[in-house]
């Protein structure tokens, strides 16, 4: 499984040439030289058997591997893929054998691989009724005794590492391939889940809209059942509240001192205990003017300070008249 | 393969972008305005709920507290109009004076008073009499059983003829239209 969407992966990206398709050439590379796409195009794209070549390149010490593809072929073929692995270079990376003639057969054609001190000297195809000689001929040429057969080799489930391949990746990329087959390539792999997921959230704030509508609904027909149940007992609080608030403000502002009734009993007693005779008694709200005559002002003012409902006792005046003494006092009632 | 470059996909794409922005345009504006309604929906059923609980208590303490009302509210005036109301007021106060055998020397109606909920009637008055009656007078005027109150009260004696000049003003109280409205509701 693994395997799988690892290959579907590098499969977008990566595309093995299979053999045949592809010309091979093995080439000494100059000393102290940088190789760029453009120097190995003058150089060598003269070598290449097609009439439009694209050339793939790997440098492997003091040597270059050349692939000339057709450009018809990559053309023909419509390949979405950037980086292309020849699939002789694959086998031979995937393949530990040294000093070897690899000779693969893939349906009915049969291709050689020669191998010579880890660096493969040529791949080529043969014709399978001439096989015989043409590996003498590869024996004797380049000094093999070594001849591996391998039938129907399915490359692309090789153990491929990235690794091996980065640092020859730029001999490896075709800059020819559409960029915008590239952009395509990427936005493929993002664009259904994009659908989905817009789709999904679309449909996501609806569902959201109606279950809250639902839920509103729902809490509605519950708050009226319970209103109209509570339609009698809230008129009745509200009559109590009323009537309780009017009450209360109207003692507030009504009956916040003493009656008068009250008040005038209370005083003529402390009169009687003084033995005080009354002359002139008035109420205005919490406050009492009295005019009292034949009586000692201190027992009078005692005897009102006792009663309950006095808060402070005052005098205003004092005189004499016909040896009687008279006395104006202030009474500030609680 | 779910993987292609078909136009269609790209146009789907589009088609679904328009179809979230258009869809989140429209209902994103609503989806607050329902959940503020939906908050407020919940905590007004909430504060049902708790009166619904507290019904049976408030059940229990209803008629007692509305006898209640209900007499201190017969001890107010509540006639048609408060010409009405002062004219029986004065005439209540005059039998009272009359039957606790105080002289009236001049009685009349003040100036209503408008107050929040409430009106003030006043009737101004001048008597004399034995002090004697005084317990009298108050007695009967609280055998009409309507709420009255003495205000700006002065009172003379006149020691030597064991008379007292009583002069001041007595209030009784009416409703306002308002208050007597809401409470026919």
């Amino acid at each position: 499984m693994i395997k799988k969407i690892k290959f579907l992966l590098l499969d977008k990206f990566c595309k093995i040439l299979p053999l045949g398709s592809y010309y091979f050439m093995l080439v000494s590379k100059p000393k102290k030289v940088k190789l760029t796409r453009d120097l190995i195009y003058i150089n060598f794209s003269n070598y290449s058997i097609f009439k439009n070549s694209e050339i793939l390149y790997l440098e492997d010490g003091d040597r270059i591997y050349l692939w000339f593809i057709d450009r018809d072929f990559l053309i023909k073929n419509k390949f979405k893929q950037k980086i292309f692995i020849p699939e002789g270079l694959l086998i031979s990376k995937a393949l530990n054998d040294d000093n070897v003639i690899i000779v693969l057969k893939k349906d009915n054609d049969l291709f050689c691989i020669v191998k010579k001190s880890n660096i493969i000297q040529t791949e080529i195809k043969i014709n399978i009724n001439e096989k015989d000689n043409y590996l003498s001929i590869l024996k004797k040429k380049y000094k093999i005794n070594n001849i591996k057969y391998y039938d129907n080799l399915n490359t692309i489930f090789f153990h491929i590492k990235i690794k091996d391949f980065i640092k020859d990746l730029k001999g490896l990329i075709l800059n020819q391939v559409d960029i915008k087959q590239q952009i395509y390539t990427i936005s493929d792999i993002i664009i259904v889940p994009l659908i989905i997921l817009f789709i999904g959230l679309g449909i996501d704030k609806i569902l959201y809209y109606s279950y809250i509508n639902k839920k509103i609904n729902i809490i509605s027909k519950e708050l009226n059942i319970i209103e109209h149940k509570n339609k009698s007992i809230k008129s009745k609080y509200n009559y109590l509240e009323k009537e309780n608030f009017f009450w209360k403000n109207f003692k507030k502002e009504e009956l916040s001192s003493p009656s008068f009734f009250l008040t005038l009993n209370s005083v003529f007693l402390a009169l009687k205990n003084s033995n005080a005779q009354l002359r002139f008694f008035s109420k205005n709200s919490n406050l009492v003017n009295i005019i009292v005559s034949g009586t000692s002002t201190s027992k009078l003012i005692k005897n009102l300070l006792s009663l309950n409902i006095v808060k402070e006792v005052s005098v205003l005046n004092n005189s004499i008249q016909n040896n009687k003494e008279i006395v104006n006092i202030k009474v500030i009632l609680k | 393969m779910i993987f292609t470059n078909n136009k269609i996909y790209y146009l789907l794409l589009v088609i679904s972008s328009l179809f979230f922005l258009s869809i989140n345009n429209y209902t994103s504006t609503k989806i607050k305005d329902s959940e503020l309604k939906l908050s407020l929906l919940k905590k007004k059923l909430n504060k049902e709920i708790f009166i619904s609980k507290n019904l049976k208590k408030i059940n229990d303490i209803f008629p007692s507290y509305k006898k209640i009302f209900v007499a201190n509210q017969r001890k107010l005036f509540n006639g048609v109009s408060d010409s009405m109301d002062l004219n029986m007021l004065q005439s209540m106060v005059t039998k009272a004076f009359k039957k606790s055998n105080f002289k009236i020397i001049s009685i009349s109606w003040g100036n209503i008073i408008e107050k929040n909920n409430y009106k003030i009637l006043p009737i101004l008055f001048s008597v004399k009499g034995n002090p004697l009656f005084l317990t009298q007078l108050f007695n009967n005027l609280l055998s009409y059983n309507k709420l009255l109150i003495f205000k700006n009260v002065s009172i003379a004696n006149n020691i030597n003829n064991k008379i007292i000049f009583i002069q001041g003003i007595i209030a009784g109280f009416k409703l306002n239209n308002k208050m007597k409205n809401d409470n026919t509701k």
